[in-house]
């Protein structure tokens, strides 16, 4: 045998640690200057005055006001209150969406029957149904997870039966001369090539989701991140108002952090395009 | 000693018959006549590659002896059953590397081999695995994913894990097309000498003239459309071949025949 003709060089493993350290240190570097450049604007907006009325609070006005409202008033709760129900609307939308995203990318006909409908109800903000909701549900948390749950099952089941149809069907049939019958094909083919586009149904679920949770809270919500900031702007607690608003876009990157984490770890095999 | 002289694993139940084969498409109500009463056979153990004017129905004609495509008139045959469907004692090997990218190489090749129909004990699947892995030279790919591999090491991951279930007879649509031409002749190399230890019926589609006098016993030309068999050529050039025995004189003679042939079949076309 001359196999030996074949190239073989142990394959390059691009560890993001040791590789590119420098880059990810000046990445990093670089954010937090832009960060403290917006900060730092901001600090002149606020003290110039420019912004008539009651203008804005500084910068160390929020920490502090920040640092009240989580001590004395359990700003903590709210922060929880809202994630608890984006992460039940989140988990039970996905968890709906799924097997009706396997179900519509499998067959065609129920796909070309369901498309409109699902296209109809994604676009409809589910926002619009909060009056709905409260008519039929009630004002309790029930009526506001529902909304949740109409908020992701619609965004994650768009993502995934278009993400499932565009499995290469060559995978399948290369599974099926290997000898899969139909349940290995399904769950040992078209399953794993389906995780990546379940994380991105549940990161877009996510997005859709916490949009919906904070204006469902503004209109009607004791607790929770959006009623805490329609708490501050009814007595015009300005400062805490931005308290609050920061603390949900916090939250937001804070949840799509911790996937993107739990996506890489899973998906290690997945070819990056970018 | 030539290919087909000691057929260990083939039997005679492996000789794949194309008989009449007939099959049309119909394009916007235009009835397209691709492959016209063609007819040929490979027999066991043979290898045999076929070439023929783009778009003249050879990927047809492998989907058929794959089982995903069914002929209009005629029948495929493999051994004295009439195919009707995939089967894993036909391997196929795909243009595109279709390859498993959730998968590491190792468990690529395994795939196969921990499928209900015909799952191996554990001990068994890592041995053919390992055996595979050093015939295609992955030994040290074994734990990485194909996208940390070179496109001909894809395709090599894609033969071996054909090859680890044992299939009676292999089919591959051009396997090497994307590749580079260095690449290419390596992997060309490499497939002739698993043949000749493994000796398989093989069925193997290509463009290059070159690619199929090196790899077959016989090389089938096929027509323009409605497509059938204008000659089959005898390659009589003993076994092992190498890197040399592209410049013999057996091999340029034959190459000229069979570029010859094909240059007629385009023309044909084009008028
Ligand atoms: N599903 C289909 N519907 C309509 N026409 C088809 C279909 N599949 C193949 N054809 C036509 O049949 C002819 C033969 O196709 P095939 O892919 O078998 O050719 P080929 O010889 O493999 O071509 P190439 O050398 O380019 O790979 C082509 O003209 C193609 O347009
Ligand atoms: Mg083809």
């Amino acid at each position: 045998m001359t196999t030996t003709t074949v190239a073989r060089s142990a394959p390059r493993r691009r560890s993001p640690a040791s590789g590119s350290l420098s880059g990810t240190t000046r990445r990093v570097g670089l954010g937090i200057l832009g960060a403290a450049l917006a900060i730092g604007v901001w600090y002149l907006v606020s003290v110039s005055g420019i912004v008539s009325g009651r203008g804005i609070p500084r910068p160390d006005e929020v920490v502090s006001a920040g640092r009240i409202l989580f001590t004395e008033q359990d700003l903590l709760f709210d922060v929880r209150v809202s994630m608890t129900r984006v992460c039940i609307g989140v988990t039970v939308g996905s968890l709906l969406a799924l097997p009706i995203g396997f179900l519509l990318a499998w067959y065609p006909t129920l796909r070309a029957m369901a498309e409109p409908l699902v296209n109809f109800f994604r676009a409809l903000p589910p926002i619009a149904l909060v009056p709905l909701a409260i008519v039929y549900i009630g004002i309790g948390e029930d009526a506001r997870i529902s909304i949740l749950v109409y908020a992701s099952f619609f965004a994650a089941v768009i993502v995934l039966f278009e993400g499932i149809s565009s499995i290469d069907p060559l995978l399948v049939r290369a599974a099926r001369v290997l000898g899969a019958n139909r349940w290995e094909v399904f769950a040992r083919t078209v399953v794993p090539a389906s995780i990546p586009h379940l994380f991105t149904a549940v990161r877009v679920a996510l997005g859709v989701s916490w949009a919906t949770v904070v204006a469902a809270e503004l209109v009607a919500a004791q607790r929770g991140l959006g009623a805490a900031v329609q708490d501050a702007a009814t007595f015009y607690r300005i400062p805490d108002m931005f308290v609050g608003i920061a603390m949900i876009g916090f939250a937001a990157l804070f949840m799509d952090l911790v996937l993107k984490l739990v996506q890489s770890r899973l998906t290690t095999w997945q070819e990056k395009t970018r | 000693m030539t290919l087909t002289a000691e057929a260990n694993h083939a039997t005679a139940s492996d000789r794949i018959v194309f008989d009449g084969i007939g099959k049309h498409y119909t394009r916007d109500g235009d009835h397209l006549q691709v492959l016209d009463d063609c007819s040929f056979t490979v027999e066991p153990g043979e290898f045999v590659s076929v070439i023929g004017p783009s778009g003249c129905g050879k990927t047809t004609l492998l989907n058929m002896a794959a089982g995903f495509t069914s002929p209009d008139d005629g029948s495929v045959r493999v051994g004295s059953a009439v195919v009707d469907g995939p089967h894993p004692s036909r391997g196929v090997v795909f243009q595109q590397y279709a390859i498993f990218g959730w998968l590491t190489v190792a468990k690529n090749i395994e795939y196969g081999l921990t499928l209900r129909a015909n799952r191996r004990p554990k001990a068994e699947r890592k041995d053919v695995v390992q055996r595979y892995l050093d015939l295609m030279g992955l030994e040290r790919f074994a734990s990485a994913y194909p996208k940390e591999l070179s496109g001909g090491m894809r395709q090599r991951v894609a033969i071996a894990r054909a090859y680890a279930t044992d299939p009676r007879v292999l089919l591959m649509d051009e396997p090497f097309a994307a590749l580079d031409a260095q690449t290419r002749e390596r992997m060309q190399e490499l497939l002739h000498e698993t043949q000749l230890s493994e000796r398989r019926t093989a069925l193997f589609i290509t463009h290059s003239v070159e690619e199929a006098i090196f790899l077959s016993n016989r090389v089938v030309v096929l027509s323009a459309r409605p497509t059938d068999v204008r000659e089959v050529v005898d390659v009589a050039i003993p076994a092992p071949r190498s890197a040399e025995t592209r410049l013999s004189p057996q091999f340029v003679e034959l190459r000229r025949h069979l570029e010859e042939l094909l240059r007629s079949e385009s023309v044909e076309r084009v008028r």
